[in-house]
């Protein structure tokens, strides 16, 4: 029974071995990552937040976390406008980006998380959601 | 009847001393004092010495300690059939185990998920798992933990046989 834990244990730390070593030798190009966008209101504000909520090995992942608003519905975001972004040069484990905005009059609002990978951005979209004026959810 | 004590009776039967017994055997006294006190059992070659000097079968002789001998390995091989059942549903237990183990941990997660993303007015994820340009020395890697995995595996269960 023990040499089977000890087994596992050696079985474990070779696959931990090249786990981490499949991150080091990438420099940044090999990613283990989960990664989520969410979108909150209230009290006139709208936050959108991105948080990399596990990982493995040391990636390395610039992200941009992106607020957009529109006071109609549009389906592409290119025809919204920004109304907040925080870039954040290497979101870590755990680490939480937020981007506020006010809800004005109120409208769609739109949270949208670009990062890049092997030199390539990509991005999260969150779906659009309507604020009133208090950013309460309608 | 066990061999010491038919050797003593067909002894005193055919009026033999332990010495003449030894003579006539080829062995020492001593021997047949050991054989007659059950200390030892005479070899194939010295049995068969035995049973023409008597004039006896041989199984005859060893009847009883040939039951003794049968029941003790009977015995033992119960004894380890038993220990192999014992260890195949520990084994059986443990894997079962590890599959329960692995949904209630997957069910908690999905669960603390969910109300976390219940807190908030929309939530989107995504996995990311990509793997870099230099793909062979990984794959190079891989194979390399695989076969230390394996060859640790072989001389662990080679240390248990010879245990």
């Amino acid at each position: 029974m023990k040499r089977a834990r000890a087994a596992l244990i050696c079985i474990a730390a070779v696959c931990l071995f090249v786990l981490s070593s499949c991150s080091e030798c990438g420099k940044g190009e090999s990613a283990f990552v989960f990664l989520s966008v969410r979108l909150k209101g209230g009290d006139g504000i709208i936050t959108a937040y991105a948080q990399n909520e596990f990982a493995i090995g040391s990636n390395h992942i610039p992200v941009t976390l992106e607020l957009y608003f529109s006071e109609e519905k549009k389906s592409d975001v290119r025809d919204m406008e920004v109304a907040a972004s925080v870039y954040d040069d290497d979101l870590d484990i755990f680490e939480k980006l937020e981007a506020l905005s006010d809800a004005g009059n109120g409208g769609y609002f739109c949270a949208v998380l670009r990062y890049e990978l092997n030199g390539e951005t990509r991005f999260l979209q969150s779906e659009s959601v309507y604020y009133d004026d208090g950013g309460n959810r309608r | 009847m066990t061999f010491r004590e038919q050797l003593i009776i067909l002894r005193d039967k055919h009026k033999l001393s332990q010495q003449e017994l030894a003579d006539k055997l080829d062995v020492s006294r001593q021997t047949v004092c050991r054989w007659e006190a059950g200390k030892s059992l005479p070899s194939l070659n010295q049995l068969g010495n035995i049973c023409k000097a008597f004039e006896i079968d041989p199984n005859a002789l060893l009847g009883e300690e040939n039951r003794n001998l049968s029941d003790s390995g009977e015995a033992e091989s119960k004894k380890r059939a038993a220990a192999l059942e014992k260890k195949k549903a520990i084994a059986s237990v443990a894997c079962i185990g590890a599959a329960i183990l692995a949904a209630i941990v997957g069910l908690a997660v999905t669960i603390v998920y969910a109300v976390k993303d219940a807190l908030y007015d929309t939530s989107v994820s995504v996995w990311i798992i990509a793997v870099p340009q230099n793909t062979p020395m990984i794959i190079l890697s891989a194979l390399l933990a695989v076969f230390i995995s394996v060859l640790a595996i072989v001389l662990i269960l080679m240390l248990r046989k010879r245990r």
